[in-house]
Order: structure tokens, then sequence, then C-alpha cells
């Protein structure tokens, strides 16, 4: 008989380059988003411990963008943290870099942390019935303060970009 | 009366009913400022998709899955270790170690993987890289797993009308065809199933294959099915990658639904072959062809 493979092994597999690339939009540093992609992981496998994990995707994806967005507010110098994230995507332009770092610095640090969740929860491919469950709100409130957080960041990144 | 920019919005994302969306597009054809707000609206998404991609990795940096399964495993093994006092073992372990470990759990999890890989696949698969989605608690297909084989043929041939694969090839992930050949599916269904078949091109264009003209998926009795059964499916004119996906479910499917949750996973991908199937209580196949002249 072949080794079966257990149900958070294939959650592992199945999900991971999600959650990898989850972090990674937030944190923009490769060696901290696999760390972090680990712990949200090893997450999963205690909740699988205790209950059913039903929606697993949307799951991980939730505690993937609060682990993140944990991990950058708990540093004091944010643009150190930019300039370390620089030297990690050196294969791209100097051009690339530069709108990567304005588009963290709008969504991160202009906007307030609700709307950066929501933000990168409706990045993250999840329907809206989705985060509406995710966040326990009616879908309706939901589609309104997404509405509102896409013209906060269009707006707050037009500006930025016209700096 | 215009439109508030909540339901162009809602509109723009194909998230209004079909009949809402009918009125929609009769006001902005006769409303200027509303066609102008909707203008604003696209270039506003396009911006935050455009600004999501810059800040997403490249593809290639993204770890192996499996390599990362194992220094998770790694990782459990040394904090169990050093929860075990009776052990004994040195917090920090060797590079011997390491590498043992490694090893250790490499090995099984690759054979797992592999195993996997070769239970779903069965003895005719379309694609190496079929990958079945698991359906939610309560929804399980009992008693065997229904699968479709991808058969083309090129436009100078006729497809076949029978089962009879004499002039038709089975397909592989990364197949090269061009606009004018004809496709074919052939369902093995262990038991009654809705199946859908669709595909997404790389300008997020959406085609239903199975059902045609129906807005729910078909349903099909246990056995097998050769789809279309009297003609086949001509490959339209648009080039580069498309993605075609095959969805089995329990119960019926809204064809509009999964159209739309197509779209959306297309969204945060760069190309149609890196695009994953959207997650349900479905059993997804998928797999995707390369349009050449």
């Amino acid at each position: 008989m072949p080794p079966a493979i257990s149900v958070f092994e294939q959650h592992f597999l199945e999900h991971y380059a999600h959650v990898y690339r989850t972090l990674y939009r937030v944190l923009g540093d490769a060696q901290e988003s696999e760390d972090l992609a680990q712990e949200v992981f090893l997450r999963l496998h205690d909740t699988l411990q205790k209950e059913e994990v039903n929606h697993p995707k949307a799951w991980l994806t939730q505690v993937a963008v609060r682990t993140a967005l944990n991990s950058i507010r708990g540093r004091t110098r944010r643009i150190h943290r930019h300039d370390q994230a620089a030297k990690h995507t050196q294969s791209e332009t100097t051009q690339q870099t530069e709108i990567a770092l304005s588009v963290r610095k709008v969504l991160f640090e202009a906007l307030p942390d609700q709307q950066a969740h929501l933000l990168m929860l409706h990045a993250a491919g999840l329907l809206y019935e989705e985060i509406a469950d995710l966040l326990g709100l009616q879908r309706s409130s939901m589609s309104q303060l997404l509405f509102r957080a896409k013209r906060a960041f269009a707006s707050a990144y037009q500006e930025d970009r016209d700096l | 009366m215009h439109a508030d920019p909540q339901t162009l919005q809602a509109y723009l994302e194909h998230e209004l009913p079909s009949h809402a969306e009918k009125e929609i597009e009769q006001h902005l054809a006769q409303c200027e400022q509303c066609h102008d707000a909707l203008a604003l609206l696209q270039q506003d998404e396009e911006r935050f998709h455009t600004a999501i991609l810059a800040i997403s990795p490249r593809e290639e940096v993204i770890p192996d899955p499996h390599q990362a399964l194992a220094r998770l495993r790694q990782h459990q093994a040394q904090t169990l270790r050093q929860a075990e006092p009776s052990l004994k073992t040195s917090p920090k372990p060797s590079w011997f170690e390491t590498l043992r470990q490694s090893i250790l759990w490499a090995g099984p999890v690759f054979s797992a993987a592999i195993v996997m890989l070769v239970l779903w696949r069965g003895p005719f698969v379309t694609s190496p890289q079929i990958k079945p989605q698991k359906p939610l608690a309560g929804d399980r297909m009992k008693n065997g797993t229904p699968f479709a084989i991808a058969m083309f043929a090129h436009k100078q041939q006729r497809p076949a009308s029978s089962l009879s694969y004499a002039k038709t090839q089975v397909l592989r992930d990364g197949q090269q065809l061009s606009p004018g050949d004809l496709l074919q599916f052939i369902l093995r269904l262990p038991h009654t199933t809705h199946c859908l078949i669709l595909s997404i091109n790389q300008k997020r264009e959406v085609f239903v294959y199975l059902p045609l003209e129906q807005e729910r998926s078909l349903e099909l009795t246990a056995g097998e099915h050769l789809y279309p059964n009297s003609n086949s499916m001509e490959l339209d004119d648009t080039l580069g990658q498309e993605r075609f996906f095959i969805f089995f479910s329990k119960h019926p499917l809204p064809v509009k639904t999964i159209k739309r949750r197509v779209r959306d996973a297309l969204t945060m991908h760069a190309t149609p072959k890196t695009l994953q199937p959207p997650e349900g209580p479905w059993l997804v196949q998928s797999f995707w062809i390369w349009k050449k002249q």
C-alpha cells in the first residue's frame, strides 16, 4: 500500500504558492515570506488537529494577510524594510522596484488597516461572498467597503505617482 | 436617472444579476455621463490590478511546495525533539543531521505526491498536471471519480463522429494547436454527474463548451459520453495560451457564477498557463493549450 497523503499535506501542496504570493505582496521580502508561509501552515496544522477547515484557501488567505500586516506593523523602521525588499528584487528593473515600493507605501502606510486588509483579500482572488463571510459582514456592506477602499487606493496612488 | 457608482462597479466586476446588467447596458448606451463615470472606474480598476501585479512575486521565485513541505516537516521534527528531553538531542543539528532529515522527509513526501498524481490520473488523462479539487464535506463523489479525456484533430481532418478515435489524438498539457482545429471530449462518469466545460484565453474571454446556451451545467448519466457526439468544437482565432476547465459536480452548477469565478481567478495570475481552478464543491480537471498560427 502506498503511504496516504494527509489532508494537511494536500492543503499545503495545493495552496502553498497562493499563501506565499499573498504574503509577498504585503512584505516584498522573499525570505520573510517563506518564513511566514511556514508559520501560517503550522497554524493550519494545529487547527486541523482540533477542527475541520471547510474552506482552506479562504482560511489560509485570511491568516496570511493578518500575519503579514502584523509583521509590518511590528516594525518601526519601515523605510529600512523597503530598502531590504529592494535588495531582494535585484533582478527587476529599477522602475519596477520603484512602482512596487510606491504601491506598498500607499496600501500599507496611507490606507487604514481595514482597507488594506480588504484589498489584499480581494487581490488574492477571493469572492465577495467569501470575504464577507471571513469578516463577518453582510455582502452588501462588504461590497460598499471594498468599493470605498478601491477608490481610496486609486486616488492615493495617483497622488503618490504625481509627486 | 443615473446609475450610482457602486452599481457601475458591480457591473464592471460582473456581479450584477443578468436583468440588471441588461438595464445598465441600455442606460450606458444613451447616457454620456454614466458612460464617462464607468470609464473612470475602469481606469481605476486597471490601475489597481496593475498595482497588485507590481507587488506580486515573479512565478519563478516562489519556492517549490514539496521542498517547503520538507522544511516544515524538518522544523516540526526539531521542535518535537526539543520538547522531549529524554531524546537528549543537541538543539542545533549538525549539517549531516539536517541533510539526513531533509532526505528522510523529502522521500516520503515526493513519493506520496507522485502516488497522488498517479492515483488521480487514471490511464487516459489529458495532462500530467490534472489537479483534482477536494470536494466539500458531504459532497464527496462516491464509487470512483469522474474524469475527462480531451481529444483533438487538426482542421484538415474530420473528427470522429462516434467513439472511434482513429483520426483524433489525446491532448497533452501545453499542446500547440491552431485556429480551426477541432476538439472533442470523452467524459467517463461512474455515476450521474453535472458537467461544465469552459476555457479562458489571454484576453480573459471565457467560452462555455458544455452546456450550450443553458444557465446550468448539463446532467449526464453514468457511463462514457463523447461530447459533442455528432460534430466537434472549433477553436477560434484568438492566439496565445488558453486554459480549459472541466467541472464535475453532484449538484447543478450555475454557468454564470462559474464563468465569473474563472475570470476573477485569472485577474491575479499572469497567464492562463499558471491559472489554478476555482475552489468549491466540485472536482475540476484542467489543462492548457497554446494556440499558434
